[in-house]
């Protein structure tokens, strides 16, 4: 039997990539922690460091993400990052598939009347 | 609460640092920076608890599994060793061999097709563009050996597969490595490379005894082509002596002697009158004045040759003299191959 917290975790792994373009588009650049900070209170994912830092490397090497060193103020420098041409170009299409995803789900979901003995 | 001290949180970035290896130097280094400045906003925003901030993150080796996972980078083992330096240098011997044995191979072919073509008649211009065409893909694969040799391509040189070893690339460096040390890699087979390897040694081998009976033979043909000339020479001027004191043909000596050397003869007809020549021996005999042949003369546009022949006169048992006779020939090519040599006594002196 499938665990549920399994599951849920390999569903976040998978959207962690689009949430993390999408909230650069909207905010603008910003560095590891910020993002990592941002998602969790923006959107409640409750992605850690460990799930979120090895995205960016990521999504840095596809060329969808580049990145610049910032001098920090009492601090080591901090390393920004800010959507590509590319990354732009992809997060358009990668948010089209999820909407369309979305819809599917939903489709299936508001099919109702001969669902199984769970469905509500 | 266990208090982490800023050593842990280096330590962390230590180990973190160690197993990204495979990512590379410049790259692991790059992230192992990154990661300290996170750790330095989660530590200060935790209240100076690196523990905490630790927390977010995990297990070090975890982590930098998942970094690598994510960049597509397979680390394997932590590291492959290189192969022993002894078999590495055997395996490029063997392709260093193959790659001679390859060159030996299109010069002999080349040079045999260029030598039948002449022979059959084809110009020099298209021997020799035949020639240069073979040069040109000897030329041609060697640059691709070398080029596929840098790339470290994915499929073993004969040398490497020989000794079962491989080109792999890990941290951004190529390596030799053994390819049973390499995990799930197939062996590559070695029956054809040695196969290679036994039919080039043998190649070189005979082509290089070819050479050297070639050698021998032209270092034979020209001490054959010395003596030819030195036995005419020879026998030009003993056929004089034999004309004018054995047998009386003193026109038949006279014809053996050129212009130039007249007087000689007329002196030896006087010498055979006083009595002072009734035997002759040959003391010396040299090869032309200038160290050429016959057959160097006919070979080229022909030439003038030289050769000293010293001859002792003798009347009984008492030397009465000693005579240096130059015989010279005049080789001329026709044109169809051959040459033809004129032969003569061009001066006669005393040397005693």
């Amino acid at each position: 039997m499938v665990e549920l917290g399994s599951w849920v975790a390999q569903l976040r792994k998978g959207v962690v990539d689009l949430m993390v373009l999408r909230l650069i588009a909207r905010v603008g650049d910003l560095h590891g922690y910020a993002i990592v900070r941002e998602l969790r209170t923006r959107s409640g994912l409750e992605a850690g460091e460990s799930t979120v830092y090895p995205v960016l490397r990521r999504l840095e090497a596809d060329g969808l993400l580049d990145s610049r060193w910032v001098a920090a103020d009492g601090g080591p420098p901090r390393k920004y990052y800010g959507l590509t041409a590319a990354g732009t170009g992809f997060l358009a299409r990668a948010g089209a598939e999820w909407d369309a995803l979305v819809a599917s789900v939903e489709t299936l979901k508001g099919e109702g009347g001969h669902g199984g003995p769970h469905e509500q | 609460m266990a208090v982490r001290t800023s050593s842990e949180v280096e330590a962390f970035l230590g180990q973190v640092g160690e197993a990204l290896e495979a990512l590379g130097p410049d790259e692991s280094r790059e992230v192992v920076a990154e990661l300290r400045a996170l750790l330095h906003e989660a530590t200060t925003e935790a209240g100076g608890d690196a523990s905490a901030a630790l927390a977010g993150y995990g297990d070090p080796r975890t982590l930098a599994a998942r970094i690598l996972e994510e960049r597509g980078v397979h680390a394997g083992p932590t590291r492959i060793a290189s192969a022993p330096v002894g078999t590495r240098l055997a395996a490029l011997a063997v392709d260093v061999v193959l790659w001679v044995a390859a060159l030996v191979f299109v010069y002999a072919v080349g040079g045999v097709t260029g030598g039948n073509a002449a022979y059959l008649g084809a110009s020099s211009l298209v021997t020799g563009a035949g020639v240069a065409l073979l040069a040109v893909a000897a030329a041609a694969g060697s640059i691709w050996w070398w080029v596929s040799w840098r790339r470290g391509a994915g499929t073993p040189t004969s040398g490497l597969a020989l000794f079962g070893l491989r080109r792999i690339r890990v941290a951004g460096e190529t390596r030799v490595v053994r390819t049973a040390d390499i995990p799930g890699a197939v062996r590559p087979r070695r029956g054809w490379p040695a196969v290679m390897l036994v039919v080039s040694l043998g190649l070189v081998a005979l082509l290089l005894s070819s050479l050297t009976q070639g050698s021998r033979a032209a270092v034979e043909n020209d001490q054959n082509a010395v003596l030819a000339d030195i036995t005419t020479s020879v026998s030009l001027v003993t056929e004089a002596y034999r004309a004018v004191v054995t047998d009386g043909g003193e026109d038949r000596a006279a014809g053996l002697f050129g212009p130039s050397a007249a007087s000689g003869l007329t002196d030896l007809l006087g010498r055979r009158d006083a009595g002072l020549v009734d035997a002759y021996t040959v003391r010396e005999i040299g090869p032309d004045t200038q160290g050429r042949t016959f057959s160097d003369l006919a070979g080229a546009e022909g030439g003038r040759l030289s050769i000293p022949v010293t001859v002792c006169e003798h009347a009984g048992d008492r030397e009465t003299g000693c005579y240096r006779y130059h015989v010279a020939s005049v080789v001329t090519v026709d044109g169809r191959g051959g040459a033809t040599g004129d032969w003569w006594i061009e001066s006669v002196r005393r040397v005693d």
